[in-house]
């Protein structure tokens, strides 16, 4: 008889997606929060005409 | 007198833009999941469980590229002192984490149903842990550090160091006794799995390594840009 446990195997495919999603968006969040500040950078640095 | 380092921080950083290596690394793993879900036949031993295959091996096995890359970019930087491959170093690094903790977390789930156990101390999970615990030690090592040469440097060394553990966990079934199953591929003889389980695990390790690929360029254009913001914030 096969055994019943595909709520370890699921929860494991779960997990897989999660981290990796919440990975991927704390890159994107991440490069737009050092792009936001490198833009503020380069403006306050940029001499008035 | 230190030496001079080529950080090619000063150059524009790369567009935000569609990223259509993602979007191929999703929809192949996406097409692995479901593969293994429904065409995939359960194996009667393990039961459902063993489908943790075809996501753990795969994790481990990007694992091991990463910091392989790690200690490739680490020897290129402590040769060549370009902050390019530090960058590319640190990247891989953050991405082999991530995919060592999903190996030990899937491991995890696999062990209980199987083992009865979440965790033992076994060679192979132990040095798994270990590596894991050595490359976050890296990632706050680099956090530690304000200077990119020294950052770069001893980031470097502890890089390549903790690359070591790599062919000793790989071979660390055959050297000890463990509870850890001997490979399936990666062994001198035959896989040692039915086609149709062989080819969705084969699947697996693609998609997993394209969206590794994925996952390191968009890492490495994040370390681009804290580098140009670096410089432009010494200035």
């Amino acid at each position: 008889m096969i055994p019943n446990n595909a709520g370890y195997y699921h929860a494991a495919y779960i997990i897989v997606a999660v981290v990796h999603i919440g990975y991927a968006t704390s890159i994107w969040m991440r490069r737009r929060s050092v792009r936001a500040r490198l833009a503020a950078a380069r403006t306050e640095r940029r001499p008035l005409r | 007198m230190s030496t001079p380092i080529a950080s090619h921080a000063g150059r524009p950083a790369a567009r935000a833009t569609f990223d259509w290596l993602f979007v191929v690394a999703a929809l192949l793993v996406v097409a692995t999941f479901i593969r293994a879900i429904y065409f995939t036949p359960v194996e009667a031993l393990q039961g459902p469980a063993q489908k943790i295959y075809y996501v753990h091996p795969p994790s481990a096995w990007v694992a091991f590229l990463a910091f392989g890359i790690v200690a490739v970019a680490s020897i290129g930087y402590l040769w060549m002192k370009d902050l390019r491959l530090d960058r590319l170093a640190e990247s891989s690094a953050e991405v082999g984490v991530v995919f060592t903790t999903i190996t030990l977390m899937t491991g995890s789930l696999w062990g209980k149903p199987i083992w009865g156990t979440w965790w033992t101390w076994d060679a192979r999970l132990t040095s798994t842990l270990f590596l894991w615990f050595i490359y976050v030690g890296y990632l706050i090592l680099r956090g530690a550090i304000e200077e990119p040469g020294m950052r770069a440097r001893y980031s470097a060394v502890l890089g390549i160091l903790g690359s070591l553990l790599i062919p000793f966990i790989h071979l660390s079934v055959y050297l000890f006794r463990t509870l850890h199953p001997m490979p399936i591929i990666g062994k001198p003889s035959k896989p040692s799995l039915p086609n149709d389980m062989l080819e969705t695990f084969l699947m697996a390790f693609f998609s997993f390594t394209v969206l590794y690929a994925a996952l390191l360029r968009a890492r490495y254009r994040l370390a681009t840009d804290q580098a140009a913001l670096e410089a432009e914030e010494g200035r």
